[in-house]
């Protein structure tokens, strides 16, 4: 049966309503993936343990270079150190804690709702009274609307936190830099100061003991080999000193980013930049670990 | 005047550099000091050394001093950010509960037993579920 020409029309346009709001909230969704991934790319925890036992432990193995005298500096030494650790590694911590966080904030996990929804449109189904494909229609317009309203209270959530952090934030990634690129790297190099004292004292010492004033060979030789191996040492934590600074890099310029978006967070310059700090990341992680 | 972690580092720099000097000094000239001399000026450099390496521990437990402020506004940052997933889940479980609710009304509405049985059961589990 043919249906009047205005109830017709009254459908047509109810059928363009509701496509034109289904349209609306879909634009609507907010997809803050890529914020996601980044912060995932940045919580790397194993390299900076590394190098704070490692600041930690110096007096261990500077002490066997000097003399006796110099055991109690040694010992105070190492307690200022070791009294420092906790607060270093909760320095690292509260970083990957916030990124980590920021990450929960902007993942969708709609994909738990998904499932719910899906075994309740099942029962729905079986109540035989709404055909199948209303219901997986209520049901996707159900999970627009939440991923919606989730999606910009989200995006508005997270712009309050990276807006209030971010100053801190950067406060806190020049502070871990400044530790690791200028105190670390200090340490180590004091430490090869001291080492090289002790091969030179080895190599001149021997020489002036000889009536040929020259350092026997195989002494030399022995030497020698020590004096690489503690500098190949040295210059590994160097390197992995120099990429956790770039990993800082990386991540102070990524929150950057969110900050300078702060208003559109789902801008695609933003997920473009971000991808790009992800894949950076991902790249230095590589040159760490083939260190 | 107070001490900054730049001016602990930068002393630091210097008296390792005034210790290698030295060091060089003494390798250079070894024969013309005594076991004595060389002792005293090596102490000397050692010393020095070990002042630069507390100047480091102290660089560094300034810069950490210094971020302690920074420390407790982020973890206030943390705070709000799982406030705020705490926040969605319980968005996600009234939505959950909202879709039951419905589910059981159209089993209702028609008179469908099995259907009626199965929504409640739904609606009891997701209104008493802790976490969706």
């Amino acid at each position: 049966m043919r249906l009047p020409t205005q109830s017709r029309k009254l459908k047509r346009s109810c059928c363009i309503n509701g496509f034109a709001i289904l349209l609306f909230f879909m634009s609507s969704c907010t997809n803050l993936g890529h914020i996601k991934q980044f912060t995932q790319t940045s919580t790397e925890t194993a390299t900076f343990n590394q190098l704070v036992d490692d600041y930690v432990r110096y007096s261990d193995r500077v002490i066997r270079y000097q003399s006796k005298s110099q055991k109690e500096h040694f010992e105070k030494e190492k307690q200022q150190r070791e009294n420092q650790k906790a607060g270093l590694i909760a320095l690292h911590q509260t970083m990957t804690n916030y990124m980590t966080a920021l990450g929960a904030l902007a993942e969708d996990k709609v994909v738990t709702y998904d499932a719910e929804l899906d075994s309740l449109a099942k029962t729905l189904e079986n109540s035989k009274f709404v055909k199948a494909e209303s219901v997986q229609a209520s049901g996707s317009i159900s999970k627009i609307l939440f991923k919606a309203y989730t999606g910009h209270w989200r995006k508005d959530k997270l712009k309050e936190i990276i807006v209030s952090s971010n100053s801190d934030f950067q406060k806190l990634i020049k502070g871990l830099k400044f530790i690791v690129e200028e105190g670390f790297m200090n340490s180590l190099n004091i430490e090869m100061t001291s080492a090289d004292k002790a091969f030179q004292k080895g190599m001149v010492d021997f020489k002036h003991r000889t009536e040929e004033k020259q350092t026997p060979p195989a002494i030399a030789l022995l030497l020698e080999e020590w004096k690489y191996k503690k500098q190949n040492s040295i210059e590994t934590k160097k390197k992995m000193i120099v990429h956790y600074a770039k990993v800082l890099d990386k991540v102070s310029e990524g929150h950057q980013n969110l900050y300078d978006n702060r208003d559109d967070l789902s801008r695609k310059e933003l997920i473009e930049e971000l991808k790009k700090h992800g894949k950076d990341l991902k790249k230095i992680y590589k040159s760490i670990k083939s260190l | 005047m107070k001490t900054t972690a730049n001016d602990a580092l930068e002393l630091s720099k210097k008296f390792r550099e005034l210790s290698v000097t030295l060091g060089n000094y003494r390798f250079e000239n070894w024969g013309e000091f005594t076991a004595g001399q060389r002792q005293q000026l090596e102490d000397q450099e050692w010393t020095l050394l070990n002042y630069a390496s507390d100047l480091t521990t102290m660089a560094v437990g300034i810069t950490l001093d210094e971020t302690q402020t920074t420390l407790s506004k982020i973890h206030d940052s943390i705070t709000k950010a799982k406030n705020a997933v705490k926040k969605l889940d319980t968005i996600r479980k009234v939505i959950n509960i909202a879709e039951s609710g419905n589910r059981l009304a159209a089993a209702i509405v028609t008179k469908d037993p099995s259907a009626i049985a199965k929504a409640s059961a739904t609606l009891y589990q997701k209104a008493t579920a802790k976490k969706t």
